[in-house]
C-alpha cells in the first residue's frame, strides 16, 4: 500500500507528460510501429525509415499535397525537367540558394548551398555496394554507362572507389544543372527521382562520418535531426535556415477546405517527435489520452472505432477525432511459383485455377481487415490509371463446384493422387492465422496444404533461389505507376529478379516490352488491359487484395492529409494555437 | 583464496568456447549468410556477393570461426550491420535501460518475499500461511503476457496512475516509466520467491539451535528475526546472485510493451533482422556474466565455509 | 525413501491425506484424460469450422457456444478444449525427457566424476549460459519452425536443472555404505545407478517432473506470442496471442478462456509438486 502511495505521488508530480522544451512551442508526436533502422536514404528498408528521412532529406521532385490523382511538382528542381526528342536526355535545373543544415561535418560548421553535383555523388553512393544499398534497382539497366561504372567500382574494391569518375549518363552540366541521359525511354524515371532513394546528401558529411553516416542526417528538408534515442523516439527540430516554401494554393475538389493556409510560410511545426512502438496496445493508448497527436489505427481496434461504413464512431467524433481513410496502392497476393513442377507451367493451369477458386477473398477481408480491403483481380490496384472497376476474373473464389471440377480436369478428382503443396509465407502479423485459413479453404477441394513460416529473409532467400512453391507476399507501390505491378511479371525479372513468379510468358512479356516506352494514358492503358487478361487467365497469382490504412489525429492537428506514396508532407502539418 | 579463484576463471574457458562454437553453428553453418535481408528486395546476385565477400562468407567454416573467436578474444565485436554503431555502445546503452527495470524488480521483489514467507513461516499450517500460498501459487500460475496486457490496460489508461509507454534517458526522469514494469514484475516473480524464502525458513526453524533459543526462553518474534533470519542468509544471497545475469539480459515483454530500450528489445531485434555482430557479442558476453555470476557465488560459498576450498 | 512398498511408504501416505494435493491430481488427471482424448481423436473436435458470426460473447444457444467465438467465427470452448492437447504433450514431453536424460547423466556424472564428469558439466554450463531466447531461435533455424522446434527447444534446455541438482545429490550418495558394500560385491556400474543410485534421488526428480511440466505451458505462451511456436492448430499460447489486443475492446472470452483453463493446470500443478516436496523431502530445492 505504502508503495502505491508513493508511485501515486511521484505520478501525480510528473504525469502530466510534457516537457520543458515544449512549452509555447508547436510540437507534434507521431508514432513509428517498429524500430527504425537508418537514417541514411539509400539504405532505407521500411516505410517508416523513410518516412522520418522524408522530414530530412529531399529529393528532386515531390507530389503535390492536395491533388489526387498523384500529380508531380518540383521540390530542389526548379521546374519539370526539359526531355529530348527521343526522350532520353533529361534536362534538370536545380534551385539556386537552397542550404544544408548547418552541421560539423562544413568548414566552419555552416550548411553549404545545393550544387547538382551533390546529385551526381548522391546518385553514384548507389553504386557502391559497400553502403547496401536497397535502392539500386531504381537506376539498374537504365542510365548511359551507370551499370559499367558500378561494375568498374565494385571489382576495384572499397577503398579504391572513384567518385570522380565520369558516368556517360549522369553528370551535372551546370553549377545548377543536371543532365541525365538514359538506356532506352523510361517514362517513370520523375516518379523514381521523388522516391526517398533519390534524396540528396552532401559528400562531405558522408565522407566525414563515414561508417557512422547513417546514424545522421543532413540534408536540405524542412526539419532537422536533434536527437535519436535508438528504440525509443527521435526528435526533429523546425530548419532555421528552411528556404522560403509556401502552403499550396491549388487542390481538387475535395480538398479545398484545407486551403485555410494557402500562401503561409512552411513548416508550421517547431519540432517533431517520433516515438518507437513495437507492440499495437501502447501505441493505441496513448493515441487515446492524447499523448499522441497522430498514429495509424492498428487492424484489431478497427471496429471498436469505425461505424460498419467506414465513418468514425459518435464517441471519438464527440472526442474531436478526426479520420482519414487511405486507399494504399498494395498488392496482396498468393502466387505459384510457375517453374515448379506441381503447381507452375502450362500444364497445371487447372490447378492454379481451382485453387483460386477455392478461396474465399472476401472471408479473409473480413476475418483479418475488417472488410475494408478492396479486391481485384489483375494486379494493377484501385487508384491506378490502369485498373477498371467491375470485370471480375471468372477464377474469383468462392465456387467449390467449379473448382471441384477444375480439379478433374487437373487429373486430381477430389485431391487423389496430388502431393501436399507447400506455401511459404513470412511470420509476422496474423499471417499464421490467415495460413490456417488458407489451408482451411484448400481442404474442402482435396488440396492439402501444408504451411511453412519464415523469418523475411529467409522467405526472400527461398524466392530468389526459386525454392517457394506457395508463397504469400505484398507488394507495396513505388510509384504510382501501373508498371510497377506488372514488371512483377515480366520474364527477363525472373528471380533472382523482382519476378517471385517466375512467370514466363512470350505474348505476355513482348506487350510489356510494347508498353514500357508509353507515356500513361489510353493506349497504354489498352495494351495493359490484354496483359491483365493473360494474367487472370494463367494464374499465376490470386486472392488481390488492396488495403486500406485509418489514419486518425487529434482535432488539434490542422491540414492533415496522410499519405504514403511521398511522405514529406508533414512540413504542412498545422497545429492549432493553445489557449 | 586466489589460486581457487584462478582455477575457476579458467574453467569458464571452454564453456565460453563452447557457447562460441554453439552460436557460430546457429548462425554461420545452418543459417548462412543473411545478405538478402539487408540488400533489400531488388538485390542482384553481385551484391549479395559482394556482401557475403564483405562479411567473410566466402570463407571456409574453420576459418570463419577462428575469425568469430578472434572477435571474442579481443572483445571487439565491430559495428552492427543494422545501425553501423559499435556493438559496445549499443550493448551498454542497453543494458543501463535494462539494469534501471530489473534491478529495482529484484530488490523489490526480494524483500517482499521474504517478509511474506516470514510471516507464512511464522503462521505455519494456520490459514494466513494457507492464504499467503494460495495468493503466491495463484500469482504465479497467471501468464506474464495476460498480466502485462491488464494491467497496462487498468494502471495506466482506466485508472491513469502510471505512464503507458515510453522512456526518459535523465537518471531522475526514467523512474516514472519504469514504476508500472517494475512493479508487474514484482508481482510476477513474487510467488516463485515466497514459496522458496518460506521452505528455507521452516526448514530453518526445525533445526536444533532454534529450538535450543526456544528452550532458553527466547520470545518467538526474536527467533524468528535474528537466528532464523541470520541463518537463512545465505540461501537467500545465493538466490539473489544468481540472479545477476538475468539483470542484464532484461525482460523482453516488460522492454517491449513499456517502450524501454533494453538489452531484451536490443536481442529480440537482431534476431529478427539478423544482425550477427549483435548477436554473437551478446551471446558470448552473457554467457560470460553468468559464468562470473557462478564464480562468485562459489566464492561467497568459500568464504562462509572454508572447507569448500579444500575440493 | 522407506521400503514397505508404494502405497505404505511414508510419502505416499502423506499424499493421500493431504486432501488438496487429492484434489489437484484429480484435476490433472482429468488435463491429461481429456488431452489423451483429443490426441487419440476420441473427441471429434472440429477447431476450425465456424459455428457462427465473430466474436459472438459468450451464450447458452449450443455447447459450442458457451464461450463465444473468436475472429473468424469459430467455438473458442472447441478451441480451448483441443489446446489441452498442446499443454499436456509439451509439459509431458519436457518433463518427461527431461527428468531422465537429466537423471541418467546426473547420476552417471556424479557417480564417474573425472572426465565424464568435467565433460557433463561443461555440457550443462554451456547450455545453460547461453540465453534462452537465442538457443531456442537457433533450435528452430535448424529442425524448422512449429512443434517438432518447440519440443526439441524444451528437451535440449530442460535436462539441464535435473542433470545439476541428481549429480549434487549423487556425489553424496556415492560413498554411502550400501553403494560402498554394492560396488565390493562386483556389482557393474550400470547396475549400480539404476538400482541404487538412481531410486534414491527419485524425490528431485518427482518434484522437478512437476516443475518442468509447468515451465513448458507457461514457456509456450511466450514462445508463441514470439511467433515460434506450434502452427495449424491451437493452443493456449496462441489463443493468447490472438486475442490480447482484442481485450481493450472488452471481448475477454478468448483471453480470459486461455488463460483460465492455463491457470487451473498450472495452479494444481504447483499446488501438488508443493505436497509432493513436503512428502518427500521437506528439505528446499
Amino acid at each position: 500500500m505504502a508503495l502505491l502511495a508513493l508511485c501515486a505521488l511521484l505520478c501525480s508530480v510528473s504525469c502530466k507528460h510534457k516537457a520543458a522544451w515544449e512549452e509555447g512551442k508547436k510540437v507534434a508526436h507521431f508514432s513509428v510501429r517498429a524500430k527504425l533502422g537508418t537514417l541514411d536514404p539509400i539504405r532505407s528498408s521500411s516505410t517508416y525509415d523513410n518516412e522520418v528521412q522524408s522530414q530530412v532529406y529531399e529529393g528532386l521532385y515531390t507530389y503535390k499535397y492536395l491533388v489526387r490523382p498523384y500529380q508531380l511538382e518540383p521540390l530542389l528542381a526548379k521546374a519539370l525537367p526539359t526531355v529530348s526528342e527521343d526522350g532520353l536526355t533529361y534536362t534538370i535545373d536545380i534551385r539556386e540558394g537552397v542550404l544544408f543544415h548547418d552541421d560539423e561535418c562544413f568548414p566552419g560548421g555552416a550548411g553549404r548551398e545545393l550544387v547538382a553535383k551533390d546529385f551526381e555523388y548522391s546518385f553514384k553512393r548507389m553504386a557502391d555496394a559497400h553502403n547496401q544499398p536497397t535502392g539500386w534497382w531504381i537506376f539498374q539497366d537504365r542510365i548511359a554507362g551507370f551499370d559499367d561504372f558500378q561494375k568498374r567500382m565494385s571489382e576495384r574494391g572499397d577503398a579504391a572507389f572513384d567518385w570522380d569518375a565520369p558516368v556517360e549518363g549522369l553528370k551535372a552540366s551546370g553549377k545548377y544543372q543536371l543532365q541525365i541521359k538514359l538506356v532506352r525511354p523510361f517514362p517513370q524515371l520523375l516518379y523514381v527521382l521523388a522516391m526517398g532513394y533519390s534524396f540528396v546528401v552532401p559528400r562531405e558529411c558522408a565522407e566525414y562520418y563515414g561508417d557512422r553516416f547513417s546514424n545522421t542526417a543532413i540534408g536540405t528538408g524542412p526539419f532537422m535531426l536533434r536527437t535519436w534515442t535508438r528504440g525509443s523516439r527521435i526528435i526533429l527540430d523546425k530548419n532555421p535556415s528552411y528556404r522560403d516554401a509556401y502552403y499550396p494554393s491549388e487542390a481538387s475538389p475535395e480538398f479545398q477546405d484545407m486551403l485555410g493556409d494557402a500562401g503561409k510560410k512552411i513548416p508550421f511545426l517547431d519540432a517533431i517527435v517520433y516515438h518507437v512502438y513495437e507492440q499495437d496496445q501502447p501505441m493505441w493508448l496513448k493515441f487515446r489520452v492524447g499523448d499522441l497527436d497522430m498514429t495509424q489505427l492498428p487492424a484489431e481496434y478497427h471496429e471498436a472505432v469505425f461505424n460498419k461504413d467506414l465513418t468514425l464512431r459518435k464517441t471519438f467524433v464527440d472526442a474531436g477525432i478526426r479520420n482519414y481513410n487511405l486507399p494504399l496502392l498494395d498488392f496482396i497476393y498468393r502466387g505459384f511459383n510457375m517453374e515448379d513442377p506441381v503447381v507452375g507451367g502450362e500444364k497445371n493451369k487447372y490447378l492454379r485455377q481451382a485453387i483460386s477458386l477455392a478461396w474465399d477473398t472476401k472471408e479473409l477481408n473480413d476475418a483479418f481487415y475488417n472488410n475494408t480491403c478492396v479486391l481485384y483481380d489483375a494486379p494493377v490496384p484501385p487508384g491506378l490509371d490502369s485498373y477498371v472497376a467491375g470485370v471480375t476474373s471468372p477464377y474469383r473464389g468462392p465456387d467449390l463446384e467449379r473448382a471441384k471440377a477444375l480439379m478433374v480436369k487437373a487429373g486430381y478428382p477430389e485431391g487423389k493422387g496430388l502431393p501436399h503443396l507447400l506455401l511459404e509465407t513470412s511470420s509476422g502479423g496474423n499471417t499464421e492465422e490467415q495460413a490456417e485459413m488458407f489451408a482451411r479453404a484448400l481442404k474442402e477441394i482435396g488440396v492439402q496444404l501444408d504451411v511453412n513460416i519464415n523469418s523475411f529473409s529467409e522467405l526472400s532467400t527461398k524466392l530468389k533461389k526459386k525454392k517457394a512453391q506457395m508463397f504469400g507476399l505484398a507488394w507495396g507501390a513505388d510509384y504510382p505507376d501501373a508498371e510497377n505491378f506488372l514488371q512483377l511479371f515480366y520474364g527477363p525479372n525472373e528471380a533472382p529478379g523482382s519476378n517471385n513468379f517466375n512467370y514466363k510468358n512470350p505474348a505476355y512479356d513482348a506487350l510489356y516490352d510494347q508498353s514500357r516506352t508509353l507515356q500513361p494514358g489510353p493506349e497504354r492503358t489498352a495494351v495493359y488491359q490484354k496483359m491483365r487478361e493473360i494474367l487472370i487467365e494463367d494464374v499465376p497469382s490470386f486472392g488481390h487484395l488492396a488495403r486500406t490504412r485509418f489514419y486518425l489525429w487529434h482535432g488539434r492537428l490542422k491540414n492533415v492529409l496522410p499519405d504514403e506514396t511521398f511522405d514529406g508532407w508533414r512540413k504542412y502539418v498545422n497545429i492549432e494555437e493553445q489557449d | 583464496m586466489w589460486p581457487y579463484i584462478l582455477r575457476r576463471l579458467l574453467w569458464g574457458i571452454p564453456i565460453v568456447l563452447g557457447v562460441t562454437f554453439t552460436v557460430f553453428l546457429g548462425l554461420h553453418v545452418m543459417k548462412g549468410s543473411p545478405g538478402a535481408a539487408f540488400m533489400g528486395k531488388a538485390a542482384t546476385v553481385e551484391q549479395l556477393e559482394k556482401f557475403d565477400r564483405d562479411h567473410g562468407f566466402d570463407k571456409s567454416y574453420p576459418e570463419q570461426f577462428v575469425a568469430y573467436l578472434g572477435e571474442v578474444f579481443t572483445m571487439d565485436f565491430g559495428r552492427s550491420w543494422k545501425t553501423d554503431r559499435p556493438v559496445s555502445d549499443m550493448i551498454s546503452e542497453g543494458a543501463g535501460k535494462s539494469i534501471s527495470l530489473t534491478l529495482p524488480a529484484l530488490v523489490l521483489t526480494t524483500l517482499v518475499a521474504v517478509c511474506l514467507a516470514l510471516i507464512a513461516a511464522y503462521f505455519r499450517g494456520r490459514s494466513l500461511d494457507r492464504g499467503i500460498m494460495i495468493v503466491a501459487v495463484v500469482g504465479m500460475s497467471v501468464s506474464f503476457l495476460v498480466y502485462i496486457v491488464v494491467l497496462q490496460y487498468l494502471l495506466a489508461f482506466l485508472f491513469p496512475i502510471f505512464q503507458i509507454h515510453g522512456y526518459e534517458p535523465g537518471f531522475w526522469e526514467r523512474w516514472q516509466f519504469l514504476i508500472l514494469p517494475i512493479l508487474i514484475q514484482v508481482v510476477v516473480g513474487m510467488g516463485y520467491d515466497t514459496r522458496f524464502y518460506r521452505s528455507v525458513f521452516v526448514e530453518e526453524i526445525g533445526k536444533d539451535h532454534i529450538t535450543t533459543a526456544y528452550a532458553k526462553g527466547a520470545s518467538q518474534k526474536r527467533v524468528m528475526f535474528v537466528h532464523v533470519l541470520k541463518n537463512a542468509l545465505i540461501p537467500i544471497i545465493t538466490r539473489v546472485m544468481i540472479s545477476i545475469p538475468f539483470l542484464v539480459t532484461g525482460s523482453l515483454l516488460l522492454e517491449q510493451f513499456f517502450g524501454i530500450p533494453g538489452i531484451g528489445s536490443l536481442m529480440l531485434a537482431s534476431l529478427d533482422t539478423d544482425d550477427f555482430p549483435v548477436i554473437k557479442a551478446l551471446s558470448v558476453l552473457i554467457s560470460m556474466l553468468f559464468i562470473v555470476s557462478t564464480i562468485l557465488n562459489d566464492i561467497f560459498y568459500a568464504v562462509v565455509d572454508p572447507r569448500v576450498r579444500l575440493k | 525413501m522407506s521400503r514397505d512398498g508404494f502405497w505404505g511408504s511414508r510419502p505416499v501416505r502423506k499424499i493421500m491425506r493431504d486432501r488438496w494435493a487429492l484434489v489437484c491430481l484429480v484435476i490433472i488427471s482429468c488435463y491429461v484424460l481429456v488431452a489423451l482424448a483429443v490426441m487419440l481423436g476420441i473427441f471429434d473436435l472440429n477447431y476450425d469450422a465456424r459455428i457462427g458470426d465473430k466474436y459472438l460473447s459468450p451464450s447458452f444457444e449450443s455447447w459450442q457456444h458457451l464461450l463465444g467465438t473468436d475472429r473468424q467465427g469459430r467455438s473458442i470452448l472447441v478451441r480451448t478444449i483441443y489446446s489441452a492437447k498442446i499443454a499436456i504433450g509439451v509439459g509431458m514431453v519436457s518433463a518427461l525427457v527431461g527428468t531422465i536424460i537429466g537423471g541418467i547423466l546426473g547420476a552417471v556424472s556424479g557417480y564417474h566424476g573425472k572426465r565424464v564428469d568435467d565433460f557433463l558439466v561443461w555440457l550443462y554450463s554451456t547450455v545453460q549460459s547461453i540465453p534462452y531466447l537465442l538457443l531456442l531461435i537457433m533450435l528452430t533455424y535448424a529442425v524448422n519452425r512449429g512443434i517438432a522446434g518447440l519440443y526439441i527447444a524444451f528437451i535440449a534446455t530442460s535436462w539441464v536443472g535435473p542433470c545439476r541438482m541428481v549429480r549434487g545429490e549423487v556425489i553424496k550418495l556415492r560413498e554411502a555404505e550400501y553403494i560402498q558394500s554394492a560396488r565390493a560385491m562386483g556389482y557393474g556400474d550400470w547396475r549400480i545407478i539404476f538400482r541404487h543410485v538412481l531410486p534414491n534421488t527419485m524425490h528431485i526428480l518427482l518434484v522437478y517432473f512437476a516443475l518442468l511440466f509447468v515451465a513448458a505451458i507457461k514457456s509456450e505462451v511466450i514462445i508463441s506470442f514470439l511467433g515460434l511456436g506450434v502452427r495449424g492448430e491451437p493452443s493456449w499460447g496462441i489463443m493468447i496471442k490472438q486475442s490480447q489486443a482484442e481485450l481493450i475492446n472488452g471481448i475477454y472470452w478468448q483471453i480470459g478462456a486461455a488463460t483460465v483453463a492455463m491457470l487451473i493446470l498450472v495452479l494444481c500443478f504447483n499446488i501438488f509438486a508443493d505436497a509432493l516436496q513436503d512428502a518427500l523431502d521437506p528439505k528446499a530445492l
